[in-house]
């Protein structure tokens, strides 16, 4: 099982996001108006649906370590990790939309409603990881982080809707329907090699988190027993 | 005169729009194929150091 | 009050102020307040008001009102509410390059300032794209398509005489 996720994961999500790739960029047609410049859009939109899953994932997380309420670190670190990986994919969705604004807009960056609420968006979990870094107590933090996590997370449906909301330069969301065959099918290939590559991201980053956490917890008296004994240790911590 | 006006208008003409052509494609792509590798190396450089306890 | 009760009420109290603040976005009229552009009949009920200001005006080019200078580096259009003949207009005046998909009829968004000569003074000219992607019909190249937009251009331009 392990083995499989660690190498048949990630071979596979390159494989289909080649796949996906090589459609979007020899198979598929160029666009009538845009020309080539469109392919870009087999990048641009992959990695946005995957930083916004990454930070839905974030606020799951983050709601259910306070419901819980026992300090469950593999929540916390579920949190952690997807606020990573989704600001990785958010940030590299922005900048491969500031390439593709240049021809198609005539400008890498406007202060439309789709463009700040996502600005908006990578600096709410820049600080969210700025954070998590700065607070040394691990119940603190897991608490304290949390709580920007779900007001971080107001921002998920704004940057969403923000294109149908207010008048933006961003257009609103294409659907099959606007969009050629020939070109959703790159563009779902690449959507799915790419969610393989961020499962991957997130479970190795999952793990890593994980083993600081227990780490930190476990220092004052180490019996490794399971990870329960573990998180009622957190307690007497806290 | 005025054609000859034309034709250097008409020579203009091309560099009178930003042109978009794969330059932007391929910038694309690679900053965000470079970004996963890179992300992917500093996954394994802060890999957990102690042997993992085989769970799961 | 046990960790996990505080934990809880946390969680219940960041909910709220999240829900509150999403519904206050959602439903109140920030939109209104902080509109991205104006449309030219807005632009032009603002009457003095709209002089000087820095300002984006959006709307779609009207057709065939594309005008270069001699030299290609000035633009003069005119930024319509909407494709349709007779609806408010906005003359505009770019220095900017433009995209390569501005033509007729295609959404813009121009930032600058309107004069009381009523001439729309834009530094930064933006194009509005739709949300359809489409191929190319059948025996249509792109790239050609292109080249003869902006010959359609140019001929517009010297046939209606640029001032």
């Amino acid at each position: 099982m392990n083995k499989l996720i660690k190498w048949g994961l990630p071979l596979a999500g390159l494989g289909v996001l080649a796949a996906g790739w090589w459609l979007g960029l020899a198979w598929a047609p160029p666009d009538r108006e845009m020309g080539d410049v469109q392919r870009i859009m087999y990048v641009h939109v992959p990695l946005q649906w995957m930083a916004m899953v990454a930070m839905l994932l974030n606020f799951v997380a983050a709601v259910s370590y306070l419901l819980r309420g026992n300090a469950s670190w593999k929540l916390d670190s579920t949190a952690e990790s997807a606020a990573e990986v989704g600001l990785l994919l958010g940030t590299l969705g922005m900048v491969t939309g500031a390439i593709w604004g240049r021809p198609t807009w005539g400008v890498y960056w406007s202060w439309d409603p789709r463009l700040t609420s996502e600005a908006i968006m990578l600096v709410t979990y820049t600080g969210y990881l700025v954070l998590r870094r700065f607070v040394e107590d691990p119940d603190k933090r897991a608490t304290w982080s949390a709580v920007v996590a779900i007001l971080g997370a107001i921002n998920l449906p704004i940057v969403w809707f923000s294109v149908r909301w207010w008048r933006s330069l961003h257009q609103v969301q294409s659907s099959p329907k606007t969009v050629d065959p020939q070109m959703v099918l790159p563009l779902r290939v690449s959507a799915i090699g790419l969610l393989l590559i961020t499962i991957f991201f997130l479970i190795t980053r999952y793990r890593l988190a994980l083993a600081e956490r227990q780490a930190e917890v476990a220092l004052p008296d180490a019996l490794p027993e399971a990870s329960g004994s573990v998180v009622s240790n957190a307690h007497k911590v806290a | 005169m005025t054609t000859l006006m034309t034709l250097g208008v008409l020579a203009q003409v091309g560099s009178g729009r930003i042109q978009g052509g794969w330059g932007y494609v391929w910038s694309c792509y690679g900053i965000t194929v470079a970004a996963l590798v890179l992300y992917s190396l500093s996954l394994w450089l802060r890999r957990p150091q102690a042997p993992q306890d085989a769970k799961e | 009050m046990t960790p996990v009760a505080r934990n809880r009420l946390i969680a219940l109290g960041a909910l709220l102020v999240a829900g509150v603040g999403l519904g206050f976005v959602a439903f109140g009229n920030i939109g209104e307040n902080l509109v991205y552009y104006w449309s030219p009949a807005e632009m032009l009920a603002q009457g003095d008001k709209a002089y000087g200001a820095t300002i984006r005006l959006g709307g779609v080019v009207q057709p065939g009102s594309i005008q270069w200078n001699a030299e290609h580096t000035t633009l003069h259009f005119r930024v319509a509410n909407d494709a349709k003949e007779g609806t408010a207009s906005v003359l505009v005046r770019s220095t900017e390059t433009p995209p390569q998909m501005f033509r007729d009829k295609i959404g813009v968004v121009v930032e600058g300032t309107y004069d009381k000569s009523g001439v729309f003074s834009s530094n930064r000219l933006m194009v509005n794209h739709s949300n359809e992607y489409r191929a190319p019909k059948e025996g249509e190249d792109p790239n050609k398509w292109r080249e003869t937009l902006t010959d359609g251009t140019t001929t517009a331009s010297t046939g209606t005489g640029a001032r």
